[in-house]
């Protein structure tokens, strides 16, 4: 595997050639700093470039493209990454030597299609994309409460704080969608286009210099790409906040917020990977054989963290009953390892599969390019030299970075059906 | 045994050990990983039975039950822990016609296979682990209940079947699980877990040779018991048991659950085919690609389009369509007006082209390999190696004929409000 990043000025286009896989996957990130007000439109624009362009003015006649692309897929998805917002659209389709000569070129084109060539017309999206891009966004927000373990996550994060970046709702916001007009929807547009920061990543078996020249013929735009400042958002602790809300549901989804008191990359990356996968990371983690196995008090437990905050996740789904048991046991496994109080094996357990998730993920191009942004974006390590450092975790490592663990948030959904 | 799957680059080894369990390894050298399912024929359907020529009736959800402690080992050791020592994700699953029981990882192949192995075949239930686990899978219910797709899908099944069993749920219910007792899993145990009712499946960066004799080492140190085991048929009527049906979870934009439940018992095709022209059919009449899907998306009836799975008995194959969307009757009235429509050739091969492709992308992943093989076993008793090939010979005559010979008069609808 070989990966290649190329600054083209207007953006970067990043080349990872692999003879590994059938397919070939392109990857199109547009970022900018975080504005709690454009993330409802950033959405919507996610959606309306895929529902019809200038050439396919319907879902219909794209759809009728995708299956003559042989099933290409093309997909949109807009998130959150800390400090910034990301617009990323993907699209894999088989590599030309499995279907016909000069496929891996129109599948390229048809994306950039969809890009480039909107649906619009005077400088405003047309209405029935536009209104139709609309209502899916507006069900999206209705429905989001009724998922109830996304939405208890998303209100823990609300109630730790409200002002931070974190908490900000993925699905977007009503009262913005309702300040979208066609025009600005298309004003939004040429400045994403324009003014946003570009990457994109093409990895397959692929010739490096059709793709770079591909690229160049069919894509560019007016500004040069601005640079980038870090994702990354602290999180601190002053006491803990407790909170409880109802619901019409049969389980109560309890969801404990910590914060980690660290900032180093590195030490995220590995020894809390570690301190998170005996906690809660597997079947065999402490969580699981404390609060599922010996006490019976929930199917689902499990503890995860993300990179991009010093944030540290514990979720379980319980009887609200339990509610005071279930945290008097977390807190008893938190401690646990604190104090060293646990065997070595579990730190050779974290290590072998931490280290065989990344063997694992070089099987899988979509994994391959997750890792490779990441490593962009926030300055992770590639698979391949993460796989080497996993070797050099202790458990001092692990008990250091426990010590810095923090509850910050408690927060329980708390079902009322019986 | 050898088997090519041509145009895929894939070779099937298969042999059947002497215990009678049948082995399948499809090696692929440019993956790391490797991943490995052991699958009974046993589901949440096969709750009544005969063993030994005595009749078994068991509580609903016991292959569910059976399937959360099998992990329960004589000497304590939890399995999990072996398979987290040796960087492997385990785990089990349970669904209407089988229980998988699974793990993948890049190394300690060896060591990983042998704890499969030795968990599956090597049970230890007592009173006390089958008393504890009850608690847990009670959780899982309730987790299941706050789930609109599963309630609306369950419902759809409970409503649409009279007889066949799965109409209950994979799961059981709260009373069925705290009924469950050692004796009831002993039993299932002896009749569904008997090697030659069961398969293993590798798939990834292994040697087939390695893997047959490992497993063969394995047997060498079990005895395993031979019962005589009849599944019972059901005669399931072509009526629904229930034509329509309200839940509330007080959601903002209705759930409809909208299904055909078609008898294809008489139909002279394959029922592998008739699965593949009906996903055809259905796909093309009622896909992003459709005059309905234009319709319901102009009148505003439905934003975001159907989908539609399909599920399968002996006798019926029931098709149900799930959407969100405020005017369920009108949603359902539009459904109703295109059912039974031809579609066009030019549809029919833009989908064929799109299959096509999808075996390619299913060569490229051990998780699809493995899956594919899995489906083949439980479906026909043997891999169609030459799927690529049989996908290329459908024909759009043979479509035409099996739609027109299809009874669509028979619905469900669910929708969850």
């Amino acid at each position: 595997m070989k990966y290649k990043k190329h600054n083209l000025g207007k953006y970067n286009l990043h080349i990872i050639t692999t003879n590994r896989f059938k397919k070939v996957s392109v990857m199109i990130n547009f970022k900018r700093k975080i504005n709690k007000e454009d993330m409802t439109i950033r959405r919507l624009l996610s959606d309306c470039l895929l529902e019809s362009s200038l050439k396919y003015p319907s879902r219909r006649l794209i759809d009728m493209e995708v299956e003559d692309l042989y099933g290409i897929s093309i997909t949109s998805n807009a998130y959150t990454s800390g400090n910034y917002d990301i617009l990323s659209f993907k699209s894999t389709f088989l590599n030309e030597e499995f279907t016909e000569v000069g496929m891996n070129k129109k599948s390229i084109l048809f994306m950039l299609e969809l890009l480039l060539n909107p649906d619009a017309s005077n400088n405003s999206f047309n209405k029935y994309g536009f209104d139709l891009g609309k209502r899916i966004i507006k069900n999206e927000i209705d429905t989001f409460r009724e998922y109830p373990p996304n939405y208890a996550h998303q209100r823990m994060l609300e109630v730790m704080d409200k002002k931070s970046p974190l908490s900000y709702r993925g699905c977007g916001y009503i009262k913005d969608l309702n300040k979208v007009t066609p025009k600005k929807l298309y004003n939004y547009y040429k400045s994403v286009i324009n003014e946003d920061i570009i990457d994109i990543v093409v990895i397959g078996n692929i010739n490096e210099e059709e793709i770079i020249n591909l690229f160049k013929e069919n894509f560019t735009r007016l500004n040069n790409n601005p640079s980038s400042e870090s994702h990354f958002i602290k999180l601190t602790t002053k006491k803990v906040k407790e909170k409880v809300e109802k619901s019409h549901i049969n389980q109560s989804r309890l969801v404990v917020g910590c914060t980690v008191d660290i900032e180093s990359v590195k030490e995220m990356q590995y020894a809390l990977n570690f301190y998170s996968f005996i906690l809660g990371g597997s079947g065999d983690s402490l969580l699981f054989k404390n609060v599922r196995e010996k006490n019976s008090l929930c199917y689902h437990i499990s503890s995860s963290y993300n990179i991009i905050s010093n944030l540290l996740t514990i979720k379980a789904g319980i009887d609200a009953v339990n509610k005071d048991k279930t945290i008097m046991l977390i807190k008893k496994c938190m401690e646990d390892i604190k104090n060293g109080n646990f065997d070595d094996i579990e730190i050779e357990k974290a290590r072998t599969i931490y280290k065989n998730s990344c063997i694992e993920m070089l099987d899988n191009e979509a994994s391959i390019m997750n890792n490779y942004m990441s490593h962009e974006y926030l300055d992770t390590d590639l698979l391949e030299d993460r796989i080497k450092y996993i070797d050099k975790i202790t458990k001092e490592d692990v008990i250091n970075v426990a010590s810095k663990v923090k509850i910050n948030t408690i927060y329980m959904l708390e079902g009322d059906l019986k | 045994m050898t088997k090519e799957f041509k145009k895929l680059g894939l070779t099937l080894y298969e042999e059947t050990m002497s215990s009678g369990l049948r082995v399948f390894v499809v090696p692929k050298d440019n993956v790391n990983n490797i991943y490995a399912t052991l699958t009974s024929n046993y589901g949440s359907v096969d709750t009544k039975f005969k063993i030994d020529g005595k009749l078994v009736t068991s509580p609903d959800g016991i292959a569910h039950f059976l399937e959360h402690k099998m992990f329960e080992q004589k000497d304590g050791i939890d399995p999990f822990t072996i398979f987290d020592q040796n960087g492997a994700n385990a785990n089990a699953n349970t669904s209407n016609y089988r229980t998988s029981y699974l793990f993948a990882g890049p190394s300690h192949f060896k060591e990983n296979l042998n704890m499969l192995l030795d968990f599956v075949f090597e049970p230890y239930f007592t009173d006390e682990n089958v008393e504890k686990e009850k608690g847990i899978i009670i959780q899982e219910i309730k987790m299941g209940n706050d789930e609109i797709g599963r309630v609306g899908y369950n419902k759809t099944l409970e409503n649409s079947f009279v007889k066949n069993p799965i109409r209950v749920k994979v799961i059981g219910s709260v009373e069925s699980v705290s009924n469950t007792t050692k004796e009831d899993l002993d039993i299932c145990y002896k009749a569904f877990y008997q090697p030659s009712n069961m398969f293993l499946v590798v798939t990834g960066n292994v040697n087939p040779k390695e893997v047959f004799n490992i497993v063969r080492e394995n047997e060498k140190n079990k005895s395993f018991e031979k019962h005589d085991v009849e599944k019972i048929k059901y005669e399931e009527p072509d009526k629904v048991a229930k034509i329509k049906d309200t839940i509330n979870m007080n959601l903002s934009i209705p759930k409809v659950y909208y299904s055909y439940k078609l008898n294809i018992s008489n139909i002279d095709l394959e029922k592998r085919f008739i699965m593949k022209y009906l996903t055809i059919y259905f796909d093309a009449l009622y896909g992003s690609v459709s005059d309905f899907e234009e319709e319901i998306e102009k009148e505003k009836i439905c934003d975001d389009g159907v989908e539609f799975m399909i599920s399968k008995t002996d006798t019926h194959y029931l098709v149900t369509f799930m959407a969100e969307c405020k005017n369920t009757n009108k949603l359902i009235k539009t459904i109703d007006k295109y059912i039974g429509h031809d579609i066009t050739l030019n549809d029919f091969n833009r989908k064929k082209k799109v299959i096509l492709a999808s075996n390619i992308f299913m060569s490229d992943n051990i998780y699809s390999i493995n899956n594919k093989i899995t489906n083949d076993i439980l479906d026909n008793n043997e891999v169609i190696t030459d799927i690529y090939e049989e996908n290329e010979s459908l024909k759009y005559e043979d479509l035409l004929n099996l739609i027109k010979k299809l009874d669509f008069k028979n619905t469900c609808e669910v929708v969850i409000k």
